[in-house]
């Protein structure tokens, strides 16, 4: 054996259960096959016609086939059930036919009986509508039957239950086999509501869709005329199908009988069956049709040649009645006395209750007048009502769009307001923070970040109102913010001293690791921009710091080195960022002019000196005159005091004449203003 | 597996047929009742396997099986006069479904009434034998006529295996019984007719009566189950088809 899991001859997998570890399948077969000791070709013939014959052929020639059987995972299969697992309306065995396996009857109306069956080699469930025993050979019902099969055949529509095929049993009855709907009917579900506004946008949509689906019969010239919640399939998935088109009649072509009309869409076909194109409707006039509840007067008198689409107009608008109201367009104690009002219109009973309900006014107003008794005062058809259905909800949704939109705003608004509050808040506290810091600046220095971060931290934990926990840290932020500008400005009043820059520069960016930007994000920038600036400054003063420590070397250990010696600061001060040879003095004198007043004095005083030293050690007087007189520029522009200004312009005048007239001039004023 | 452990209820397999107890349709009357009983005897392990799947465990499946039977023997068929025909089969598959939907209503009653044990079943024999069913994704409808299938092959397979016993043939039983599955024995003849001790020819003769027999006893058997002798090669095929599912 090949495969011990599977049957060596029919390739179906092995059981465990297998009784005398036998293939339960072949032993079936074995028994039915040779069981009338026909030849083998017979026995061939016999299997080709029965239950899943197609497949087990197929088998033969081409090994084993699979059958797949997709898991019934519907929620809900309520409509399905098997009520009478051995109808009387399933036909004889022997009269069935092979294709078709018969579980029982799931409903019955006047003309036939549902019985649920499988499509042995599709796999497949479905209903097979089959007519009533006790109608077989009635020629009118029969055809009425077909009928139905041919309108539900030619009807495609999400919403209308397809059918798969016509055919007839051995025994004569004609049957057709449709789509299975599980799901439960409309009206089961409007009983179970406790009051009528119980899910209401739900069956509003229910009705939109059964109201689409009869715009699409009507736009093919079908009528339904027995439209009611108990003929409303809704599935467990939501879909909505209208089912029972046995009453339906084809409209002659053209429209409605009592007058012209124009033909709904040039596209769309008008179903044809026999009677549509035979003279006159199947239907006895007089007779009535349908049900009285759901039913318009034309209809509940008999009046066939007056039934149109609007006909079933009314019928939706007691659907829609009963959905808004609890209740359909007539009630009555008895079916008669419901009759009797349904042939005279009499709707005033349900007007008042839906004048007496919650629903929107253009809900009621549409119900009403689908619910009038001239026909003519109704919508037109179907169509009519799904776009005024449709035109409803969208201005429901349009509705509560805007009350959501304003809710919105208003709540925006609202915490707009807690915000300006809470900022203004902030900035007292800020400016009570700043006045007593300026009390304590002299004793910051160093506890300052670990108080600071005490601050951040215990205002991070010690709250759990999230509003106030923001709140407090946002004042961290600002406190934080004020602690570092008072820093920075003590820094700035001591240039020369760099140490000053570095603490602050910590403090920072030991605060800025524990600052949540999201606190308070004005002041969070603020903070960050006041970090960078303290950051650049710390570089410059350190930078400066270097230049002034290298420039004073210079001055002690170089005074005997003449132009060298000048040659010498110009570098370090090239080096330093103050390129006085390279760039332009003014560029450079305002750069240096820029820097704390005691760093912009040396760098000028230094200055003063390289030109001196030009001017008394170069040998090549025009070009030493030169560069001493640009680094005098410069010096003048770093530089502002008169006093000193006035001595440089002395110094460089060209004539010694007129040079020393200046300086005596000068040193005059230095006497009389020092 | 034993042939004890599949049968359970051992004893002869119920002469009486459904369509007769579907007739006669008295609870007092002790034909049908024995009648009935037989056949629920014989046929309790996919009602078991049913009720199993409903979701109910196994100890409150077993009550329920016996709650049903209990009340199925005393009410007898009658009051439901749309079931009097058709198969005991489908019969007892929409009535158990209907005894189960209506389960939680007489609750207490199945408490008080809970000793009732009208027909003999192996507990352990009855669990065992449900875990060795595979889980599938087809119906309980699907799922009750594989496992009456089964049921109904062990039994027409144990009564022809116990014939075969009593008149000494057990070895020839043991050799051939795989032609009742296959088309053809997987050995051929002159080798089973070495293993039996017997001649290729004589081989021949026995394939051909133990399948005649098999096919007689399979009818008789199903027979009992449908309201119609008419009906047996229907019953034969649908449960074909049962089986036939990915299983």
């Amino acid at each position: 054996m090949a495969d011990n899991h599977r049957c060596p001859n029919c390739g179906a997998e092995r059981l465990d259960q297998a009784p005398e570890g036998l293939c339960p399948k072949c032993l079936l077969e074995n028994a039915l096959g040779r069981q009338t000791g026909q030849s083998a070709d017979v026995t061939f013939a016999f299997e080709s016609t029965h239950a899943g014959a197609v497949l087990e052929s197929l088998a033969r020639s081409v090994g084993p086939i699979p059958r797949i059987l997709l898991p019934d995972t519907h929620p809900d299969d309520r409509g399905t059930h098997v009520v009478k697992p051995s109808s009387p309306e399933m036909p004889a065995l022997e009269t069935r036919g092979d294709r078709y396996i018969l579980f029982g009857e799931i409903a019955r109306g006047g003309m036939g009986a549902i019985l649920k069956g499988r499509d042995a080699d599709l796999g497949r469930d479905l209903a097979v509508k089959v007519l009533l025993e006790s109608h077989r050979g009635k020629p009118d019902l029969v055809r009425r039957f077909v009928e139905e099969a041919q309108i539900g055949g030619q009807l495609q529509h999400p919403g209308i239950v397809p059918v798969y095929e016509l055919g007839t049993f051995a025994d004569q009855r004609p049957f057709f086999t449709m789509k299975l709907i599980k799901g439960r009917t409309l009206g089961a579900l409007l009983n179970e509501r406790k009051e009528p506004e119980e899910g209401f946008a739900r069956f509003v949509d229910i009705f939109e869709r059964v109201c689409q689906t009869v715009a699409y019969s009507h736009a093919r010239g079908v009528i339904h005329r027995d439209l009611k919640p108990a003929n409303i399939m809704v599935g467990g998935f939501g879909e909505v199908q209208v089912m029972d088109w046995g009453l339906a009649k084809v409209l002659k072509e053209g429209g409605v009988a009592d007058e012209p009309e124009v033909p709904p869409a040039g596209s769309v076909s008008v179903i044809r069956t026999v009677r549509s194109d035979s003279d006159g409707d199947e239907s006895q006039a007089g007779s009535v049709l349908g049900t009285p509840a759901y039913m318009a007067p034309e209809q509940a008198n008999g009046d066939i040649e007056q039934v149109d689409r609007r006909a079933d107009v009314f019928g939706l608008g007691s659907v829609l009645c009963e959905i808004l109201t609890g209740q359909p367009a007539y009630t009555g104690k008895t079916p008669s006395e419901v009759l009797r009002k349904a042939a005279r219109g009499d709707t005033a009973e349900a007007l008042s209750r839906l004048d007496a309900c919650h629903a929107d006014a253009e809900l009621m107003a549409l119900a009403k007048e689908c619910l009038a008794a001239e026909a003519d005062q109704r919508p037109n058809d179907a169509g009519i009502v799904a776009d005024r259905i449709s035109a409803y909800r969208a201005s429901v949704a349009e509705r509560l769009r805007a009350a959501e939109l304003a809710r919105v705003e208003a709540q925006a608004r609202a915490e707009e307001e807690v915000k300006r509050r809470a900022l203004a808040d902030q900035l007292t506290v800020a400016a009570e923070a700043r006045v007593k810091e300026e009390r304590r600046r002299r004793k910051l220095q160093v506890g300052l970040a670990a108080s600071l971060l005490a601050l951040v931290v215990v205002g991070g934990l010690g709250t759990t109102y999230f509003v106030q926990q923001r709140q407090q840290r946002s004042d961290a932020v600002l406190r934080a913010l004020t602690e570092a500008t008072t820093l920075r400005d003590q820094a700035r009043e001591h240039p020369d001293d760099p140490a000053r820059w570095r603490v602050a520069l910590g403090t920072i960016r030991q605060v800025e690791r524990v600052l949540s930007p999201s606190a308070n994000r004005d002041a969070w920038v603020q903070f960050i921009r006041l970090r960078d600036e303290v950051e650049s400054e710390t570089a410059t003063t350190e930078r400066d710091r270097e230049l002034l420590e290298r420039l004073a070397d210079l001055r002690s250990s170089g005074a005997a080195e003449g132009a060298n010696y000048a040659a010498r600061y110009t570098d370090a001060l090239r080096r330093a960022g103050y390129d006085v040879e390279g760039h332009s003095p003014a560029e450079v004198g305002t750069k240096i002019g820029k820097r704390p007043k005691p760093v912009a004095q040396f760098i000028a005083a230094v200055l003063d000196e390289a030109a001196a030293a030009w001017t008394t050690f170069s040998l090549d007087i025009e070009t030493a005159r030169a560069r001493a007189l640009r680094l005098t520029e410069v010096a003048q522009l770093a530089d502002a005091n008169p006093w000193r200004h006035a001595l440089r312009k002395a110094l460089v005048q060209p004539d010694q004449t007129a040079r020393l007239a200046a300086l005596r001039d000068v040193s005059n004023r230095r006497g009389s203003t020092s | 597996m034993e042939n004890s452990s599949v049968h359970p209820s051992a004893g002869p397999f119920p002469t009486t047929c459904w369509s007769n107890v579907a007739r006669a349709g008295d609870p007092d009357n002790p034909a049908t009742r024995d009648g009935l009983a037989a056949l629920c005897a014989a046929y309790w392990f996919p009602l078991y396997c049913f009720i199993r799947r409903k979701g109910h465990n196994a100890e409150v499946a077993l009550d329920l099986t016996q709650e049903y039977f209990a009340r199925f023997l005393e009410k007898g068929i009658l009051g439901s006069a749309d079931r009097h025909k058709g198969r005991f089969r489908s019969f007892l598959f929409a009535d158990c479904n209907h005894f189960l939907a209506h389960y939680h209503d007489h609750n207490a009653a199945q408490k008080r009434g809970g000793g009732r044990t009208p027909i003999s079943i192996d507990a352990r024999d009855a669990e065992g034998r449900y875990r060795a069913e595979p889980s599938h994704n087809v119906t309980a409808e699907q799922l009750f006529a594989r496992d009456w299938a089964l049921t109904l092959l062990a039994d027409v397979l144990n009564r022809l295996r116990c014939e075969y016993e009593a008149s000494g043939r057990s070895r020839i039983f043991e050799a051939l019984k795989e032609v009742l599955s296959d088309g053809s024995p997987r050995a051929p003849h002159a080798e089973l007719a070495a293993a039996i001790g017997s001649t290729p020819r004589a081989v021949q003769v026995a394939v051909h009566r133990l399948r005649k027999r098999y096919r007689e006893l399979i009818r008789e058997v199903i027979l009992t189950t449908v309201a119609d002798p008419g009906d047996v090669e229907a019953e034969i095929r649908d449960l074909f088809v049962a089986l036939g599912g990915p299983f």
